[in-house]
C-alpha cells in the first residue's frame, strides 16, 4: 500500500474531464438542481454530472442515503435521477441535450400527475 | 426459394458482432439490437461519435485485439439492420422479441435469436458499499474510455482478477491516484510464470504486460487482501481493508487498516445476463465450479431449438472467447435457415471450434480463480444493506431464515430482496450463496430469482404503442427514429 | 408414518385461510404446497370488491367489453354477467371480516397484509357506461350508503390523476384493497404458529380412498394418513379431485396482469374501466388488470394483451405514459362456469371436502371460506348457508353459467321519494297518479299533496328513476329526487 496518511489530493480546476489528447465537439448547457452546467454532446448526464466533482446522484426513499454511480453500465439503477420532470431516468443511460432540465431526485421524486 | 426470416441478434459485443459477420457472409439477413449508442460491447465500448482521441487512448491491448474484429465489421455493418440505443425488454412465447427505443417499443416474430448479452460485475456486499465513488471496475474502465472523466481522485481497487490490474493502469494513466490493489486471493496469472495452458492464449500476454505496467506505474499488489468498509457522509472518503484467509477469503479483523480514498473500484468476476434466456424457458443447471449457466450443445444452441446463446452472457470467457462463440452461432444459425449447406458449415465451424477448443482450460482456470469464496460472506454487518434497490439490509434476511424461508423466493416474499428496478442482478447471486451456505442446501434448492419481463426499462407510453415489426412496416427500421445507426 | 386429522392440499391463499381458521380450532392440520407456475394468488391484484364484482366491474366488465369487440355479444348489451345474491352476500360477509382480520393476523403472525380503505371508482367514458352505471346507481342492492355518484369536478378532487375525459364515475364504498401475497403469508404463518404443520415444495400426487373414504395422500415423498382431505389446489383442483374418482368442473382461466415502478401516493381508491382496473399498493407500485382468457395451464403473456391494458391504464390516468413497467405477468384463476366457488362435501366420499373454483375473487373470499370449511370440519352450524356453493349435478353439467337468471338485482324492489314542485291541488295529485300509473314497471305509489312529494316503488329492472322524474315533468310540475338528479344532470 502507499503511504496509507496520503491525503486526497483537490484538483484545481474545477472539472474532472480528461484534457490531454481528446476533443470533445458540441458544447451545450444542463440546468441541474437549478445550476446551469457545461455539458459535451455524446456526455451521458452521469458523466456530464461527474465532470463537476458531484458524485451523490440521488436519496433513497426509505433510509435518505446517498447514491451515485456504480455500474455504470445501466443494470443496477443507482444512479437514477428526476430527468426532466420524469423521475427514476438512469443517469449513466441518459445522454445530455441542450436544455435538459436534471434534479436529484430525493426518494421516489416527484411526479406531475395532473392530465 | 423461401425467403429467410432475419437472424435476430441481441447485443452488439464481441459475441454479437462474431454472430452477426457470420450471417452476413451467408447471405442471412441479420437484425441486431443493442442499448448502447454504438457497437462494441463493454470491452471496445467506443466514445461519442463526436468526440476525437489521441491513438494512445485506442492501443491498449484490447483495443488492438478488437481491431480485426472491427474491420471485420466494418465490411459488413451496412448489410446489418442494427437498431442501437434500443433495449430487447423480453422474449415472449419462446421466440416473441419485444424491444423498446425512446418512447416506443415493437415486436419481432422471429425463427431464430442469438443472445449475446454480455455479463455483469458480481456484487459483494460490505459495509459502505453503496456509497457515491463506490463503483465497479467495469464501470470505472468503461466510464473512463468513453466519458474521458475521472470518477474519483484517489482510488483503492479491490476484488479478483486480472481486470483489476488493467483498471488500475488505465487510472493511473489518466492521473487517478491508485493507491493498491487489494486481490483476494493468489492467482496463478500473478506468479508471472504461465502454465501451459495460459500461454497459449493470447490474453496471458496481456495480463503480463499489464503487471509490468502496473510496476512501472508503482501501484502496490497486495494478495490476499480485501476491502473491508467503505465510509463517508455523503461519499466515501476513506476505506478499511485487511488481509483475509488465503483458503475462503474470510476477513482477518485484526489485521484492518483505514485509509483515505474518494473512489472504490470492486470487480469480484462477472455474472452472465441470462434474463432473456430464462424468459424464453432455456434451461439452465448449476455447476459448483462456475455457478448457473445455461445448457446448450457444441454449437450454441440452447434448449430452445432455434435460440442461440453466445459469449459472457453464457458463460465467462472474456472477449475472444465470445467472439469465436458468435462466430459459430452465426454458422449454425444460416445452416439452420437454409443458406449453407452442413458440409459447408462443417468447413467454417472447424476453425473457431478448435480455437475455442485451446481455451476450454483456460477458461476453467478463469473461471475457478475469480469464484466467489464464502469467507466474503463475513463482510456485511447486521445493518449492511445487501438489496441496494429494495434496501433490505443483512439482518432482515436472516430473520426471514429464522421464519422458515427457506429459498430465494420465500426470501424474496418476506423481505422485497430482489423485487426493485434491478431485478435481483446485485443480490441473487450473494444471497443465494449466503443461503446455501446457512440452510446447508444446494443452489438448485435454493433457486433463483426469477426474471420477470421487462428486464430494461421501458416505459407505459411506449407498451402501449407497440407495433408489429414485420406487419405494420415495410421496413421496420424506419420504426426506430432514436441512436444513429453506425 | 406422518399423519394428521386433515390434510390441506394447495397453499395458496384459500389453502392456508383453511388451514388457519381449522388451526384455531385447535384440529391437527398439515398444509401440503407444491408452488405451481400461475399459481393465482401471487399472481393478483388484491381487490376486495363484493359490490363491484357482484355486478361484473374489475374484469368482468373489460372482458364483456372484449367479447363485444370480438361479436360474441351484442353491441347494445351493456351490461356484464352479474353474479347472484347469494354470492353478494357471501362475498358481502366475507368483506367484512376483513378490519379486524387485519388486527387478528397481525398479532398471531407477525406480518402486516396491508388491509386499505381505498372504495372502488367505475369511471364512466360514455355514455355506454352511463348506461351501464345508472341501474347500478339507482338500485344498489347493498342500500344508498355503499354507492355514489362523482361528477367530474367532484371525481378532480379526489383523484387528481384521473383523466378530465370523463362522465362521472361510481363510487363504491366498502369496496377495498389488501396485499395478496402478504394476506396469505400471513394466514400460513399464523396457522403455523397455531400448530398447523406447513410443507412446501412437495406436490400430492393423489388422494388415497377406501371403501368410500379418505385414507391419506400420497406426495412426491411419502404416504399420510388423514380423516379429512380439502382440495384447495386452485386451478389444479380438478387434478387432485379426479385421484379421488371425483370430477370437478374446475379449470385454469388466465389473467395478465402489469406492474408499474414504485410511485409516491398518486390514486388513493381503486378504479375499474372497461378497459382495466387500476389500484396502487402500499409500497407505490400500480397493479394493472387483467384479461380472462381460456388457454389451459399456459402462464405466458402476449404483446396485444399488454398493450390493451397499457393503453386503457394511460387512458384512465394520462401521466402513467412516462411510468415504467416494472414486470408483466399472468396468473391461472380457478375458473367455474358459474364464477362461484365450489364449497364443502360430496356425496359419496367421506372426508373428501372442496374449497376452490374461486375464480375471481378468491382473495376477498378466503376469509369466509376458510371459516366455513373449520366450521363442517369441526361439525358447527354454519356461518352461512353452503348449498348455493355445493358441488350439484347441475353445475357439473355446467348447465348454469355466468349469464345468472337471476342477478344481485332482480329480488330488489326499489322505492325512491320523489319531491313534486307544483302540485296546488287534488286535480294535480289525479293527474300525477294517473301518469304514475301508465308507467311500466311502477308498481305501487302514494302522492302526498301536503309533503310535494310521491313515494314510488319500481321493479329496477324495468324502469328507472329518471324516466319516473321525466314523466312527471312532462305534466309541467318540477319533480326532483337526490338519487335520480346526478343521473339526470348528464
Ligand atoms: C462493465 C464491464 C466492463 C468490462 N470491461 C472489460 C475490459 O475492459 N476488458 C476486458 O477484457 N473485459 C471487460 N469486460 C468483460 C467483458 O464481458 C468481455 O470482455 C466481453 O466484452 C464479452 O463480450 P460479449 O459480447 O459476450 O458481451 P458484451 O461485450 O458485454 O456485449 C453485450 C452487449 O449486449 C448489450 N445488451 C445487453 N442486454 C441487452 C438488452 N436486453 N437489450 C439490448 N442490448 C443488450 C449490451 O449493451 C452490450 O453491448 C467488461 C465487462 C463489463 C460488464
Ligand atoms: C390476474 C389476477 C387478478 C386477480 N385479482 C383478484 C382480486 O383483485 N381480488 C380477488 O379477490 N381475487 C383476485 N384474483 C383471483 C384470486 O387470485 C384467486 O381466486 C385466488 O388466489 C385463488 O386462490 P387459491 O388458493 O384457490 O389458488 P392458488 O393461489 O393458485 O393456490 C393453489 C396452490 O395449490 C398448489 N397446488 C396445485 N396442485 C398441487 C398439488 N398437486 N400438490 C400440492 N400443491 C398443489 C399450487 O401450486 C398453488 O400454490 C385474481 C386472479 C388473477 C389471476
Ligand atoms: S450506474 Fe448502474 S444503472 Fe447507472
Amino acid at each position: 500500500m502507499k503511504d496509507t496518511n496520503h491525503t486526497i489530493k483537490t484538483i484545481s480546476s474545477n472539472d474532472y474531464r480528461i484534457q490531454e489528447g481528446i476533443a470533445r465537439g458540441t458544447e451545450i448547457e444542463i440546468i441541474v438542481d437549478g445550476k446551469s452546467i457545461k455539458a459535451y454532446e455524446g456526455e451521458s448526464v452521469a458523466a456530464s454530472i461527474l465532470a463537476t466533482g458531484k458524485r451523490s446522484l440521488r436519496t433513497t426513499s426509505k433510509s435518505y442515503e446517498p447514491r451515485g454511480l456504480y455500474c455504470a453500465i445501466g443494470i443496477c439503477f443507482d444512479c437514477v435521477m428526476t430527468i426532466d420532470n420524469i423521475p427514476n431516468i438512469r443517469a449513466c443511460q441518459t445522454f445530455v441535450r441542450n436544455g435538459m432540465i436534471i434534479e436529484t431526485q430525493q426518494g421516489e421524486g416527484k411526479w406531475r400527475v395532473e392530465p | 426459394m423461401k425467403k429467410i426470416k432475419p437472424v435476430v441478434v441481441i447485443g452488439a459485443g464481441p459475441a454479437g458482432m462474431g454472430a452477426a459477420i457470420e450471417l452476413v457472409k451467408a447471405d442471412v439477413p441479420c437484425m441486431m439490437i443493442d442499448e448502447a449508442p454504438r457497437p462494441g460491447g463493454q470491452v471496445y465500448r467506443q466514445p461519442p461519435t463526436k468526440f476525437q482521441t489521441q491513438e494512445k487512448y485506442k492501443l491498449n491491448s484490447e483495443q488492438k485485439r478488437g481491431k480485426d474484429l472491427y474491420t471485420q465489421w466494418l465490411e459488413v455493418k451496412d448489410k446489418v439492420n442494427l437498431l442501437s440505443s434500443t433495449s430487447v425488454v423480453g422474449i415472449w412465447n419462446e421466440k416473441e422479441v419485444i424491444y423498446s427505443s425512446e418512447g416506443i417499443s415493437g415486436i419481432i416474430e422471429a425463427e431464430q435469436i442469438i443472445i449475446a448479452t454480455g455479463a455483469y460485475e458480481r456484487p459483494v456486499p460490505f459495509p459502505g458499499w453503496t456509497l457515491p465513488g463506490v463503483m465497479t471496475v467495469g464501470g470505472v474502465k468503461s466510464f473512463i474510455k468513453t466519458m474521458f472523466v475521472k470518477p474519483g481522485k484517489q482510488a483503492v481497487i479491490a476484488g479478483t482478477g486480472p481486470l483489476l490490474i488493467s483498471t488500475a493502469n488505465r487510472l493511473h494513466e489518466i492521473g487517478v491516484n491508485v493507491m493498491a490493489i487489494l486481490e483476494a486471493g493468489n492467482p496463478p496469472w500473478t506468479s508471472g510464470a504461465f502454465s501451459k495452458e495460459w500461454q497459449e492464449v493470447d490474453f496471458a500476454q496481456d495480463i503480463a504486460n499489464d503487471l509490468e505496467e502496473l510496476k512501472g506505474n508503482n501501484i502496490p499488489l497486495l494478495f490476499n487482501h480485501t476491502i473491508f468498509e467503505a465510509h463517508g457522509k455523503s461519499e466515501v472518503t476513506s476505506v478499511t481493508y485487511g488481509e483475509v484467509d488465503a483458503k475462503d477469503w474470510k476477513p482477518l479483523n485484526d489485521t484492518k487498516r483505514t485509509i483515505n480514498a474518494d473512489l472504490v473500484a470492486l470487480g469480484f468476476g462477472f455474472v452472465s445476463n441470462t434474463e432473456l434466456s430464462m424468459l424464453a424457458g432455456c434451461r439452465h443447471d448449476f455447476h459448483p465450479g462456475i455457478g448457473w449457466y445455461i445448457v446448450r450443445n457444441e454449437m450454441m444452441e440452447t434448449t430452445v431449438p432455434g435460440i442461440f446463446s453466445v459469449g459472457d452472457g453464457a458463460l465467462i470467457g472474456g472477449a475472444i472467447i465470445a467472439e469465436q462463440e458468435g462466430r459459430i452461432a452465426g454458422i449454425k444459425a444460416a445452416q439452420n435457415a437454409g443458406a449453407i449447406t452442413a458440409g459447408d458449415a462443417e468447413k467454417y465451424f472447424e476453425k473457431h471450434l478448435s480455437r475455442l477448443h485451446s481455451f476450454k482450460s483456460f477458461r476453467i482456470s478463469i473461471n475457478e480463480a475469480t469464484a466467489m469464496r464464502k469467507g466474503l460472506l463475513y463482510l456485511p454487518k447486521v445493518e449492511t444493506l445487501v438489496c441496494r434497490c429494495e434496501e433490505v439490509v443483512f439482518s432482515d434476511v436472516n430473520t426471514a431464515i429464522k421464519e422458515g424461508a427457506g429459498d430465494l423466493q420465500s426470501v424474496k416474499l418476506l423481505t422485497r430482496l430482489g423485487m426493485g428496478p434491478c431485478q435481483g442482478r446485485n443480490c441473487a447471486s450473494s444471497m443465494g450463496m449466503y443461503l446455501c451456505e446457512t440452510l446447508k442446501k444446494t443452489p438448485e434448492q435454493i433457486g433463483r430469482i426469477n426474471s420477470r419481463p421487462p428486464v430494461k426499462p421501458v416505459t407505459l407510453g411506449a407498451l402501449a404503442k407497440m407495433i408489429n415489426a414485420e406487419e405494420e412496416l415495410s421496413n421496420p427500421f424506419d420504426a426506430i427514429t432514436a441512436g444513429g445507426r453506425i | 408414518m406422518k399423519n394428521a386429522d386433515v390434510i390441506v392440499v394447495g397453499g395458496g391463499v384459500i389453502g392456508c385461510a383453511v388451514a388457519y381458521y381449522i388451526a384455531k380450532k385447535g384440529i391437527p392440520v398439515m398444509l401440503v404446497d407444491e408452488p405451481k407456475r400461475g399459481r393465482a394468488t401471487s399472481a393478483s391484484a388484491g381487490g376486495l370488491w363484493p359490490l363491484g364484482e357482484s355486478i361484473g366491474l374489475g374484469c368482468g366488465v373489460i372482458f364483456h367489453k372484449a367479447m363485444i369487440e370480438k361479436g360474441l355479444i351484442p353491441p347494445d348489451s351493456h351490461v356484464p354477467p352479474q353474479l347472484p345474491k347469494t354470492f353478494l352476500d357471501f362475498a358481502i360477509q366475507s368483506n367484512a371480516m376483513f378490519p379486524s382480520l387485519a388486527i387478528e393476523l397481525r398479532e398471531t403472525s407477525g406480518i402486516d397484509f396491508e388491509y386499505e380503505e381505498t372504495s372502488l371508482l367505475f369511471l364512466m367514458y360514455d355514455e355506454g357506461d352511463v348506461a351501464f352505471a345508472k341501474p347500478l346507481y339507482a338500485n344498489c342492492p347493498c342500500g344508498r350508503s355503499r354507492i355514489d355518484w362523482l361528477t367530474p369536478n367532484e371525481l378532480r378532487k379526489v383523484e387528481p390523476a384521473i383523466t378530465h375525459n370523463v362522465l362521472g364515475a361510481l363510487r363504491f364504498n366498502g369496496d377495498n384493497q389488501v396485499n395478496p401475497y402478504a394476506l396469505s403469508d400471513s394466514f400460513r404463518e399464523a396457522a403455523r404458529k397455531l400448530g398447523a404443520q406447513i410443507i412446501t415444495h412437495t406436490e400430492v400426487k393423489g388422494i388415497k380412498v377406501s371403501s368410500g373414504r379418505i385414507t391419506g395422500v400420497e406426495t412426491t415423498t411419502e404416504f399420510i394418513g388423514c380423516k379429512y382431505v380439502v382440495n384447495a389446489a386452485g386451478a389444479w383442483a380438478a387434478q387432485i379431485a379426479k385421484t379421488a374418482g371425483i370430477e370437478l368442473p374446475v379449470y385454469p382461466v388466465r389473467g395478465q396482469i402489469v406492474g408499474t415502478e414504485a410511485l409516491p401516493d398518486i390514486i388513493s381508491a381503486c378504479i375499474s374501466t372497461n378497459d382495466c382496473y387500476l389500484a396502487q399498493k402500499k409500497h407505490g407500485e400500480i397493479i394493472i388488470g387483467s384479461t380472462t382468457e381460456e388457454v389451459g395451464f399456459n402462464v405466458g403473456v402476449t404483446p396485444s394483451a399488454i398493450k390493451e391494458l397499457t393503453a386503457g391504464a394511460i387512458r384512465a390516468v394520462p401521466f402513467l405514459e412516462w411510468v415504467k413497467v416494472k414486470r408483466v405477468w399472468s396468473g391461472l384463476r380457478p375458473g367455474t362456469a358459474d364464477e362461484m366457488p365450489i364449497l364443502g362435501s360430496v356425496s359419496g366420499l367421506e372426508g373428501y371436502i372442496n374449497a376452490c373454483g374461486h375464480f375471481r375473487t378468491g382473495i376477498l373470499n378466503s376469509p369466509l371460506t376458510g371459516l366455513l370449511i373449520s366450521e363442517i370440519i369441526n361439525g358447527e352450524k354454519l356461518s352461512i348457508p353452503i348449498e348455493p356453493f355445493l358441488l350439484s349435478d347441475e353445475r357439473l353439467n355446467g348447465s348454469i353459467t355466468s349469464n345468472h337468471k337471476v342477478s344481485v338485482f332482480s329480488q330488489e324492489q326499489q322505492t325512491i321519494i320523489i319531491s313534486i314542485k307544483g302540485m296546488t291541488c287534488e286535480g294535480c295529485v289525479t293527474n300525477v297518479k294517473k301518469t304514475l300509473n301508465s308507467l311500466q314497471g311502477v308498481t305501487k305509489f302514494e302522492v302526498s299533496l301536503g309533503d310535494h312529494q310521491a313515494k314510488i316503488s319500481y321493479n329496477a329492472k324495468e324502469i328507472l328513476p329518471d324516466t319516473v322524474i321525466a314523466a312527471i315533468d312532462e305534466l309541467g310540475y318540477k319533480a326532483h329526487s337526490p338519487l335520480a338528479a346526478k343521473c339526470i344532470g348528464l
